[in-house]
């Protein structure tokens, strides 16, 4: 009887042990990839290497995104403006596609590896 | 109940517990990276043609046959038509797309991360994206409150795979874009007014995951929180997002992108 106690004990805890310890166990989706330090280095190299470099594009790090702030019929930023962007591509009234770049665009590091490499 | 049919029915039930969530944390990829850039760019531009300047995007974290029923994507996010420059100081023209993300080394803990169309579908089980774009009035209202730090102030940082997007207890990635959403709509970030609101109008996803996985789950896993439910527990997510815009008339489009749609449907 204590046998068969030990050997259930024994049998849950290694039951359990699989779930905690199976990777793909309840990890979520939504874990930051950004705060590993490494992961866009990869990225970026991955993307690159050989024939995975999509064809045509420049594969590129963001440094800031700002928002198109919507006035009127026109989508605007500062920088749009400035260079002469603001055309009819992005009046609301327009039926034309939204400019968007050709290029591969992914984050660049997390801000304390920049910390790292000082 | 035997020894063997014991075991058995223990492990089955706790492996199945990764139905409850998304995919392991990671960079790796399961498709080329080509293949990822590639379906990323198709996004941008099926959102582009239909001149969405702010959008929610969901994508599957898992492959879809191992998710509960009602449950299409893993992880929900706000997308934003934005001007991006460069590492070499370049400006370029398409999506950021502002997540919450659990911190790698705290899961139970989130932060709101920026990041891009190729990163966030970089680690995804199948290339599939759920788009819902609001109507323009609603979209200028939700850049509105992003350009006024509403995401931010509608963030709580105690994460839970399973929140209750009827309290402020804890909060995942679907919850916190609702809020961002309901923030923009109500103009205010009043936790209090916006889950008074939330119950009042919102139908949240029942999950239909036994009590048993759950316990198992919140016993060993600190991002999995049941106690801010009370009876069955109910989850925001994309479709529920979806169809909550839908229901009082502030969604203007929604479909589902995977690589088999030919351009010419762009």
């Amino acid at each position: 009887m204590l046998g068969q106690t030990i050997k259930t004990a024994l049998i849950t805890g290694a039951a359990l042990a699989s779930l905690v310890f199976t990777p793909a166990s309840i990890a979520s989706d939504n874990a930051s990839n950004a705060s590993h330090h490494t992961s866009q280095a990869i990225k970026y190299s991955a993307l690159t290497m050989g024939d995975s470099v999509v064809a045509g594009a420049a594969i590129s790090t963001a440094v800031v995104a700002v928002p198109m702030v919507i006035t009127g019929t026109v989508v605007l930023s500062g920088g749009m403006a400035s260079i002469g962007m603001a055309n009819a591509a992005l009046d609301s009234k327009s039926s034309k596609p939204l400019p968007i770049s050709d290029d591969v665009i992914i984050a660049g590091p997390p801000p304390s590896a920049k910390l790292e490499g000082e | 109940m035997g020894i063997k049919r014991y075991a058995i029915y223990l492990t089955i039930a706790l492996q199945s517990m990764s139905v409850v969530a998304g995919s392991e944390r990671s960079s790796e990829h399961h498709f080329e990276p080509s293949e990822i850039a590639q379906f990323a760019k198709h996004v941008e531009k099926y959102s582009a043609a239909h001149r969405a300047h702010v959008f929610i995007i969901g994508r599957v974290g898992q492959p879809s046959h191992t998710l509960p029923e009602g449950v299409e994507f893993t992880h929900v996010a706000i997308a934003v038509y934005s001007q991006i420059t460069t590492n070499n100081g370049e400006k370029r023209y398409g999506y950021a797309i502002h997540n919450l993300y659990q911190q790698a080394n705290n899961p139970a803990k989130s932060e709101l991360v920026i990041d891009y169309p190729t990163d966030f579908f970089w680690s995804v089980k199948e290339l599939k994206a759920g788009i819902a774009i609001p109507k323009l009035s609603v979209q200028k209202q939700i850049l509105e409150a992003i350009n006024n730090g509403v995401a931010e102030q509608v963030h709580n940082p105690k994460y839970s795979l399973i929140a209750n997007p009827y309290n402020n207890q804890r909060q995942n990635c679907t919850e916190h874009t609702l809020n961002v959403i309901n923030a923009a709509l109500y103009k205010t970030s009043d936790m209090a007014q916006l889950k008074a609101n939330t119950k009042a109008y919102f139908n949240a996803q029942p999950l239909p995951v036994s009590r048993f996985k759950l316990f198992f789950g919140s016993v060993f896993k600190d991002e999995i929180y049941r106690k801010d439910h009370s009876g069955r527990v109910r989850i925001a997510t994309f479709t529920s997002i979806r169809d909550y815009l839908e229901q009082y008339d502030l969604l203007a489009h929604s479909t589902v992108i995977t690589p088999k749609q030919s351009s010419e449907e762009i």
